[in-house]
């Protein structure tokens, strides 16, 4: 590799980008590091939506208890078709010890799902923050609750259009948010900057299309083609084409997203290929694309993507990044769809871990400043089905993972009042601690000052009495 | 060749007689028609768009809505725009199996007879991998369209709603019914057989008119449905339901917008509890699947169903099995206030509308509201000539299945064209992961128009297909059959084919918003590529070709003049030289290309 040539191929690229988004990305361009993986120098949230409403009971089962009564023993009696064994004392016992691995916070005694070891050790460490009874929609509907959690507004309806919570912390961060999803998110979608607590305005100028950040240029043509080519002289003219009318377009038309998508790709698309050119794949990365790799395709795509973002972090300016997985939605056989998507995400050799382990091999600060927020729409019923699974209830778990993490569980993870509820018809874990407080304290650790204007309609959301989130991160 | 007896009456027939007939026969269809149309295609609620906006143009938006696009003739558009909206509407969109207007047969394949063979998904996917003398599938391909082929099914569909002969508006409605209303996902368990019985159900239901409310039952009773939720196995026994709730819920929620809002616990705890009680007792039998898990038929039995009436949505729902009650509960389910509100919104906005303001919403709920017996026909047809559909307020993003199927339609004009995929309908499928019936979102429904306009990677694929030269390179088709297009087949002539008139009718074709976005910077670039062969920087800037010809240019006097010359420049389509034939089919294969990947492609507004 000529480094040199790259750096000048690199520099070019950026004066050129700096010249052409003046008034389109804010890019820092004064803390550029030109070859390599760039040193990430603030916090940075990775939003991670596990699609279908994760049973995050599941995960984080109470230690069983014998003691007839107990929240131990009746909460697993609830739970026994999805736990699959039979309810007896010992048939449960042996499940708990067989699938849990032992945690604590203060006096309540837990397991985390055995598949998820590198989560066990991320709390082990400290670095895993676990918020109970997250409140984002009373409806259990997954349409209606997607676009409330990703919305960042609980007064949405299945209609409601607009920003996203992802988006508004961009436009209140100055920066942008780079969407690694096939389609960005509405979670990504940004506000118009001139009302930015209107929550049904979108101005998408601060989102980064990112599918696969390793194939993000438009099609060129090549500097030697002689333009005999269809195809070359089509590149040509659709370049020059685009270049000329984006203009004439108005923002509120709907054309003018294309032009804008155009206009990134073009501008980011050369700039990224050249620092990515210097970035290499960590091979651990490199082994989830063959044949016979447990990772699927769309997690190995979005976690490199990740990886890859953040290597160019300062390039796009980015505090902010959404991902999404699916397959949460375990109405039956839950015991086997679970433990393997969480095998796949938080297991020791997982896309997380491996993420994890890859940036603390190439930068520990970009790790350092790195959080997860994984979460779903939804969370779901107290007791388990007749299929094995869980139906669609309301207070879900967030996790929060990261070096800046201040592990331990905030708000109550397993009330005693939902022993009554055990036997009730639908009875769900119920959400007490809105998400506006829960993200708004996130927003705040992204950047301060920032909760009221990604949440605006937060002043009245409920609260845990007593729960205090300020200590979700270290200092 | 005919064995109609008409031809030779025809012969002895007189003059008088003969258009005594014709009128009679055309009187005749017309009752028929008329008799199988239903209710008139208006509704309170939804003003009829005035004569002077139904235009040609407004009859093509229509068709790219409700039909792919459609493979209806110029003249039949043209036609249609002469008519009342009301009695052009009620030929443009029905469904019947074969609208032979809105999908003329093909007349190049006279032997294949498409319009004369059944449309079910069934019928084609057998006739399509058969071995018989009038497919003209190429032989290496027939067993792809079979239901033992892992993707038959989807590849049967994509071509039904493009082949002439077929009707694409049924298609359109039936991609919404299975791949977004109730949807299921054949990557998730749901058998080819399962998929086709569902389809074809739901299709059969529409075409004989049932009321929405039972056509919705049809599709929650059918295998497809119990085998992708996985209710085909619950049971009640002893006052126990051995069940989930997920289809339980779904069924309220999806199939009609009822979420339980304001009436939360009596709706979680006793509708849902019920309804999923309420589908119990179904076993699965099979007609032609060769497995028991992919069987097609569902036996709604006594044992292991509920044996009582169960309360829900504060109605008793009796019936003795599956089937009876929930037949029952769809009655109360169509008329409750959530379903009269968010029914018709959910259909408009899957079909034509991203931002249903408030005040267009009203009128959606009066005109549906408005109907003792939902009608989803009716409703569509009212709603595709309203003055709601037809604003410059309604905007539609398109969705990559959309744009795909509109440029397949509007470019082919024959079914050999499909059948070898020229349109290259391969890249929605592998490039930009898009499959009929392996719908994104799962249960809730395939890719949608905001998300993908918002997603620049599939903005790089659509311009990547675009400047492969997908149209504008003909030399050879996926099979490796020589490909020649002749666009004289479709294209009116005039007094020759000139520059500037093809330009308008492709862009028209393709885009059909009556030339509104078609300025001189796009005139400018299709007349270089069709009159020159050229990009426009390499006919206008010939030795300083990077530098792009601006707007500017155009609209002073230079660029101006050579507007107008290109525009009188003859196409010579009429050529003696082969050669130079195709090489001009190409230069028009080209424009195609860059007409599709320009940003008028990817979204429409209403007028």
């Amino acid at each position: 590799m000529d480094h040199q040539a790259s750096r000048r191929r690199f520099l070019r690229n950026s004066l050129a980008l700096a010249t052409v988004l003046g008034n389109g990305l804010p890019l820092g361009m004064s803390q550029v590091k030109a070859d390599g993986f760039a040193t990430l120098n603030h916090p940075f949230l990775a939003n991670i939506m596990l699609n279908g409403g994760p049973d995050m009971r599941h995960l984080l089962m109470p230690a069983f208890s014998s003691v007839e009564g107990s929240y131990g023993r009746e909460f697993w009696r609830a739970r026994v078709s999805s736990q699959g064994g039979e309810d007896t004392v010992a048939a449960l016992d042996a499940r708990w010890n067989a699938n849990y691995l032992p945690a604590s916070s203060g006096g309540t005694q837990f397991g985390i799902l055995k598949e998820a070891d590198w989560l066990h050790e991320m709390w082990n460490a400290g670095k895993v923050a676990v918020i109970c009874g997250v409140l984002n929609d009373t409806s259990r509907d997954h349409e209606l609750a997607t676009r409330m959690m990703e919305m960042g507004n609980r007064q949405a309806n299945k209609f409601s259009f607009g920003s996203g919570w992802g988006g508004r912390l961009a436009q209140a961060t100055n920066s942008n948010v780079v969407a690694l999803t096939t389609s960005p998110r509405r979670f990504s979608f940004c506000p118009n900057p001139n009302a930015p607590q209107d929550l049904t305005r979108i101005d998408n100028r601060r989102l980064i299309p990112a599918a696969n950040m390793r194939e993000i240029a438009l099609a060129d043509a090549s500097s030697d083609s002689d333009y005999s080519q269809t195809s070359d002289q089509l590149k040509r003219g659709l370049k020059h084409y685009y270049a000329q009318r984006r203009a004439t377009v108005s923002r509120n038309s709907v054309y003018h997203q294309f032009f804008e998508h155009e206009r990134k790709l073009r501008e980011l698309g050369s700039v990224i290929d050249a620092r990515l050119a210097t970035v290499a794949t960590p091979d651990a990365m490199n082994a989830w694309f063959q044949d016979g790799s447990e990772i699927g395709y769309d997690v190995a795509l979005q976690t490199r993507n990740l990886y890859d973002a953040l290597a160019c972090n300062d390039l796009l300016d980015i505090r902010i990044a959404s991902l999404d997985f699916n397959g949460w939605d375990t109405h039956d056989d839950q015991s086997t769809e679970f433990a393997a998507n969480v095998k796949t995400l938080l297991g020791t050799n997982g896309a997380l871990a491996t993420l994890y382990n890859e940036l603390g091999n190439v930068d520990l600060q970009t790790r350092a400043n790195t959080v997860f927020l994984l979460g779903g729409e939804f969370g779901r019923q107290l007791a388990s089905n007749g299929g094995g699974g869980t139906d669609h209830g309301e207070g879900l778990v967030s996790l929060l993972i990261g070096d800046s993490v201040q592990g331990g569980v905030y708000g109550t993870m397993f009330p005693e009042e939902e022993l009554a509820r055990f036997a009730e018809e639908s009875a769900q874990v119920e959400g007490v601690n809105a998400i506006d407080h829960v993200f708004g304290r996130v927003a705040e650790w992204v950047m301060p000052g920032t909760k009221t204007q990604v949440f605006p309609n937060g002043a009245d959301a409920p609260l845990e009495t007593g729960l205090d989130l300020s200590g979700l991160f270290n200092a | 060749m005919t064995t109609s007896p008409l031809p030779r009456a025809e012969s002895v027939l007189p003059r008088a007689a003969r258009v005594l007939m014709a009128i009679c026969v055309l009187h005749f269809a017309g009752l028929t028609f008329a008799a199988t149309a239903g209710e008139p295609p208006t509704l309170p609620g939804l003003d009829v768009v005035g004569k002077s906006r139904w235009t040609p143009t407004a009859v093509r938006k229509v068709l790219r809505t409700f039909a792919f696009g459609g493979q209806a003739s110029d003249a039949q558009i043209d036609a249609w725009a002469k008519m009342t909206p009301q009695a052009a509407i009620v030929e443009m969109l029905s469904f019947s199996e074969h609208n032979l207007k809105l999908s003329p047969p093909d007349k190049k394949l006279a032997k294949e007879a498409l319009e004369r063979r059944p449309q079910t998904l069934r019928a084609l996917g057998n006739f399509w991998s058969s071995g018989s003398a009038a497919n003209m599938i190429p032989a290496d391909n027939r067993a792809d369209y079979a239901r033992a082929n892992y993707d038959g099914v989807m590849l049967t569909w994509s071509l039904a709603a493009r082949v002439r002969g077929g009707n694409p508006f049924r298609h359109r409605v039936g991609y919404w019914e299975t791949n977004f209303h109730l949807a299921v996902n054949h990557n998730s368990g749901v058998s080819n057989y399962q998929l086709v019985r569902y389809y074809d159900d739901v299709m059969a239901a529409l075409g004989r008119g049932d009321g929405y409310d039972a056509v919705i039952t049809t599709a929650a009773l059918s295998a497809a449905i119990a085998q992708h939720y996985d209710h085909r196995n619950n049971r009640f026994y002893d006052g126990e339901c051995y069940c989930n709730e997920d289809f339980a819920r779904e069924f309220h929620q999806l199939g009609f917008g009822v979420l339980g809002s304001g009436d939360t616990l009596y709706h979680e705890r006793v509708s849902i509890k019920n309804t999923a009680a309420a589908l119990t007792g179904m076993l699965f039998t099979s007609n032609e699947a060769p497995n028991d898990w992919e069987a097609e038929n569902v036996v709604f039995g006594t044992d292991g169903h509920v044996p009582t009436a169960v309360p829900i949505l504060h109605h008793s729902i009796s019936g003795a099995t599956a089937r009876e009650k929930i037949r029952k509960l769809a009655t109360h389910d169509i008329v409750h206030r959530e379903s009269l509100a968010n029914l018709p919104l959910m259909i408009v906005q899957n079909f034509a509308d991203d931002n249903i303001s408030a005040t267009e919403a009203a009128a959606l709920r009066t005109a549906w509201r408005s109907m003792a017996k939902k009608d989803l026909l009716r409703f569509l047809r009212a709603y595709a000539i309203s003055t709601l559909y037809h604003s410059t307020t309604r905007v539609k993003q398109l969705t990559s299945l959309d744009r795909f199927m509109i440029a397949a339609n509007r470019f082919a004009d024959t079914n050999l064209e499909h059948y070898n995929d020229v349109p290259e309908m391969w890249r929605l499928y592998y490039e930009e992961e898009v499959i009929p019936f392996v719908p994104w979102h799962d249960v809730f429904g395939h890719q949608n128009g905001p998300e993908t306009a918002a997603s620049a990677e599939l903005f790089r694929k659509n311009y990547r297909r675009a400047t492969d030269a997908n149209f504008g390179a003909s030399a050879q088709d996926l099979n490796g059959r020589e490909r020649l297009k002749d666009w004289r087949a479709t294209m009116p002539k005039g007094d020759g084919y000139f520059v500037g008139a093809t330009a308008e009718w492709l862009w028209e074709r393709f885009v059909s918003d009556g030339l509104k976005n078609f300025g001189p910077l796009e005139r400018a670039h299709v007349y270089a590529l069709l009159g020159y062969g050229r990009d426009l920087a390499a006919v206008l800037h010939r030795n300083t070709a990077d530098v792009a010809v601006t707007l500017a240019e155009l609209k002073q006097g230079p660029g101006k003049a050579w507007l107008a010359k290109a525009t009188n420049l003859r196409l010579p389509l009429e050529n003696s030289d082969e050669d130079i034939r195709l090489r001009t089919n190409d230069r028009i294969g080209a424009a195609v290309d860059f007409i599709i990947a320009t940003p008028f492609m990817l979204a429409e507004e209403g007028r």
